[in-house]
């Protein structure tokens, strides 16, 4: 999967490309941890316009940035899931979940 | 143990048995000094091939140095026979020599791990038989680590499928309740984080659950041992499905780090009632599949996942079950799989594989038949489990 981090003022989109899967952990780790700590950060929007798959382990990473994001004040959202991507976000709630950042 | 103390290697190199063939005393004494001076001190000595042979076969040393021209049995023989037998591929044989290109060359073609110049150079040969007898450890000590490992995964791996309902609990259960139970268990490594069971409450009524943690491999695995004593005082102690989840979901949330979670169905099936109530935390839907009106109901497996928020407002939900009807259950593993164009299955998949089959007599067996024909080898490996319950009566 192929990250992109976009700032504009406090908000910070993660465009994220192919499929989101254990192996991206690395990679995802270090993309959040650069997002969420930056100056006068307060809002990360993930985008999921252009994923095709998602495993559990990706949404354990979900919850992971969701954590960070409570710690450090920052609200997280989810946007723009389709097909089965949506489909497992939202028969694991997890649409319901970010939304109430 | 791999990343053991490179002086500790060093150390026990020196315990190393080293043999050396030599018709010549003074050759022998010579190389025996040098040994001997650094701190090698299980040295044993052949004159000629065929006492090099019997010290070789009978007491396989670690490293072996070989003169060529000797009476009765040569260098080349004791080459050639020792390289014949498996059990010494690895064992480091340096030639002593001062023959000439083309002969060099037949002691390689014959086996000859290096070459010695003779007369014997202290440094040279230290230098050779130190490297190799560091690579005999190291190859020693990975040899033993991954047996030992193996088999700590091949005992925890028969532990894990003590965790599933045993032949006697199914037989109870088919004898008693009137309904026949198949399943299938396949992990995708040694261990795996999916977890299935049966608990009989009364003479009416049957608990059964499918849990999936997140994650394959021993850590999740370790999560299944964690939970399974956990769950059966749960089962036991509780009425309704989703107050289980509730529970179960509570220590989850108390004991897994963020980013680890499980899913699972958790259904009580009512004989008198003909129904099954369950709850779900994001697990597969489960069906329903009639064989007598051929009708296949897809349940609902919406909820949190286990272990991510302190409470998961779970559901009671409902399905006919009466007789002739199944209930069929599966991990994520199934229905995430992809056929051979690399299409995943998806639940609508799953159903069809159900609906397809379901005039067939060994209707458990066809599914798992189709669902493995269908199944490509791209996509995700995961865990699988897949569970049916037949109400016959």
């Amino acid at each position: 999967m192929d990250i992109n981090l976009n700032y504009s003022g406090s908000q910070v989109i993660l465009s994220l490309k192919g499929r989101f899967t254990f192996k991206d952990y690395e990679q995802w780790r270090k993309a959040v941890s650069e997002a969420v700590s930056r100056d006068g950060i307060t809002s990360v929007v993930v985008d999921f316009s252009d994923v095709e798959f998602i495993d559990s382990a990706a949404i354990g990473m979900l919850l992971v940035l969701r954590e960070e994001g409570q710690e450090k004040k920052v609200s997280i959202s989810i946007e723009n899931s389709q097909g089965q991507v949506h489909k497992i976000l939202e028969l694991s709630k997890m649409l319901e979940l970010f939304s109430k950042n | 143990m791999i990343d053991q103390d490179f002086q500790e290697i060093e150390k026990r190199i020196y315990k190393s048995k080293i043999l050396v063939v030599d018709d010549s005393p003074l050759n022998r004494e010579l190389i025996k000094s040098y040994l001997t001076s650094v701190g090698f001190h299980n040295i044993a000595f052949a004159e000629n091939g065929r006492q090099a042979l019997d010290i070789i076969f009978g007491d396989s040393p670690d490293f072996v140095i070989l003169d060529i021209i000797m009476p009765e049995v040569d260098g080349f023989e004791v080459l050639e026979k020792v390289r014949k037998d498996r059990r010494f591929d690895n064992l480091p044989i340096f030639v002593q020599t001062a023959l000439n290109q083309e002969e060099r060359l037949k002691v390689f073609n014959c086996g000859a791990t290096g070459l010695l110049m003779k007369p014997i150079n202290q440094a040279e040969l230290l230098s050779s038989l130190k490297a190799h007898l560091q690579t005999g450890v190291l190859i020693k000590d990975l040899k033993s680590y991954s047996q030992r490992v193996s088999k700590d995964l091949d005992l925890a791996k028969s532990m894990q499928i003590d965790l599933l309902p045993n032949a006697h609990t199914l037989d109870f259960i088919e004898k008693k309740m009137g309904i026949l139970i198949h399943s299938e268990f396949v992990t995708s490594d040694e261990l795996g984080g999916d977890l299935w069971g049966v608990e009989p409450i009364s003479d009416s009524l049957l608990s059964v659950y499918v849990l999936d943690f997140s994650g394959h491999g021993i850590m999740a695995a370790l999560n299944t041992f964690r939970l399974s004593s956990f769950l059966k005082q749960v089962l036991q102690t509780t009425k309704s499905p989703s107050a289980c989840l509730e529970k179960i979901n509570k220590y989850l949330f108390d004991n897994l780090p963020t980013g680890q979670f499980a899913t699972m169905f958790l259904g009580i099936v009512d004989l008198e009632e003909g129904k099954i109530s369950y709850a779900s935390a994001s697990a597969p839907p489960p069906f329903i599949v009639n064989h007598e009106t051929l009708e296949v109901l897809s349940g609902n497996g919406e909820g949190f996942p286990l272990g991510i928020v302190e409470n998961g407002g779970y559901e009671d939900r409902e399905m006919a079950f009466n007789t002739g009807s199944r209930l069929f259950l599966y991990s994520d593993g199934m229905s995430e799989s992809c056929d051979h164009k690399g299409n995943m299955f998806d639940d609508e998949g799953i159903q069809n594989f159900l609906e397809s089959n379901i005039s067939e007599k060994r209707f458990f067996e066809s599914v798992m038949r189709d669902f493995r024909v269908r199944k490509g080898n791209a996509g995700t490996e995961d865990d699988l489990t897949v569970v049916s319950l037949k109400r016959n009566a």
